[in-house]
């Protein structure tokens, strides 16, 4: 009996670990081929911080939730469950890319900086750790029950990252 | 922003044109159509004649961005409405309309081609979504067989929704 449960324990695990890593590796796929260049700055349409917090309600929004399960029978709710889960585990890829770029350039221009504050440094890189355990967190909870539940949260990762992107005044004014 | 004369053409284009569209995908849909497909030029004799070519493209690439973005971001109760309301307005069989919406997907055409790529997604997303609530909507036909898209028809049926 203790076997068969263990068994079956480890099966479930290695169950839900495979499914996960294959929804994550189709999300980086799909990110991988829509990214392209890095847009320039200062264009109407690069309004990021707007763009990704208007994202972020929207994919994570209960509303939308409520209103295709009161509209709608079962088939259009699971439809509703798959799109949603798909745009935020690929929303969560691209956040995780960028702000690895982010840092990366950061590390860049860091090697030539002559006015390195090392705890700023410091802060910036406990930043990046904690945002990639908040996305790593964020794509395994929004595959266990669905983004709905997770917008706090969400919009708190998407705080932290536009926080971190604004990398400069780490360096310099904070 | 953009630059004074592409400013002044998004204005005369918002004022003059847009606010007479009601609905937000309207627009969306109508700015879209202005495009060319093969350049992803915008064209507009209107504008260009009074603005020039380069700002009226211009400013319909910013008004298309932007009332893109508007329609991204409803809610789907508010997308689901606009859409059933540019459905009627269509004067398509309803049944027909959601065929052709469903296995075309002709509105990825109205998608900016410079937009945030999570955006794009939530739009087509959302729209998807709509369209399967229309179809569940459809009193006893949503249950039957779907019957093939109809033939193309040499007169349009559905009407051009502006005139400039």
């Amino acid at each position: 009996m203790e076997y068969l449960l263990v068994s079956t324990a480890v099966a479930g695990t290695v169950l839900f670990v495979a499914f996960f890593l294959r929804s994550a590796r189709e999300a980086r796929e799909v990110c991988q081929g829509s990214g392209g260049a890095e847009p320039e700055t200062g264009e109407f349409w690069n309004d990021r911080a707007r763009s990704a917090a208007a994202a972020v309600s929207g994919i994570f929004s209960s509303e939308d939730e409520r209103f295709v399960s009161n509209e709608a029978g079962k088939q259009v709710s699971g439809l509703f469950r798959r799109e949603r889960k798909k745009l935020a585990l690929r929303w969560i890829e691209r956040q995780k890319r960028e702000a690895a770029a982010v840092m990366s350039r950061h590390r860049e221009e860091a090697r030539l900086a002559t006015d390195l504050q090392p705890a700023n440094e410091v802060k910036l890189f406990f930043r990046y750790v904690r945002l990639r355990l908040t996305f790593g967190f964020l794509a395994v909870s929004v595959w266990l029950v669905g983004p709905q539940r997770l917008r706090g949260l969400a919009e708190k990762a998407n705080a932290v990252f536009h926080g971190m992107r604004n990398v400069k005044t780490l360096r310099g004014d904070n | 922003m953009l630059p004074a004369d592409a400013w002044n053409a998004y204005e005369d284009f918002r004022t003059r044109t847009l606010s007479r569209i009601a609905s937000a995908l309207e627009r969306l849909i109508y700015i879209a159509s202005t495009r060319d497909y093969n350049s992803g030029v915008y064209q507009h004799e209107g504008l260009a004649g009074r603005f020039g070519s380069e700002a009226a493209a211009s400013a319909l690439e910013y008004a298309h961005w932007e009332v893109f973005q508007t329609v991204s971001l409803l809610s789907l109760r508010r997308l689901t409405e606009e859409l059933r309301k540019y459905m009627d307005s269509s004067r398509e069989e309803p049944g027909a309309f959601l065929n052709a919406w469903q296995k075309l997907e002709p509105y990825r055409v109205a998608v900016p081609l410079r937009v945030d790529p999570t955006i794009a997604e939530l739009f087509i997303s959302n729209i998807k979504i709509a369209l399967a609530v229309l179809r569940h909507r459809l009193p006893e036909r949503r249950d039957r067989p779907q019957a093939a898209l109809p033939p193309p028809s040499l007169a349009p049926q559905s009407p051009r929704p502006f005139h400039n």
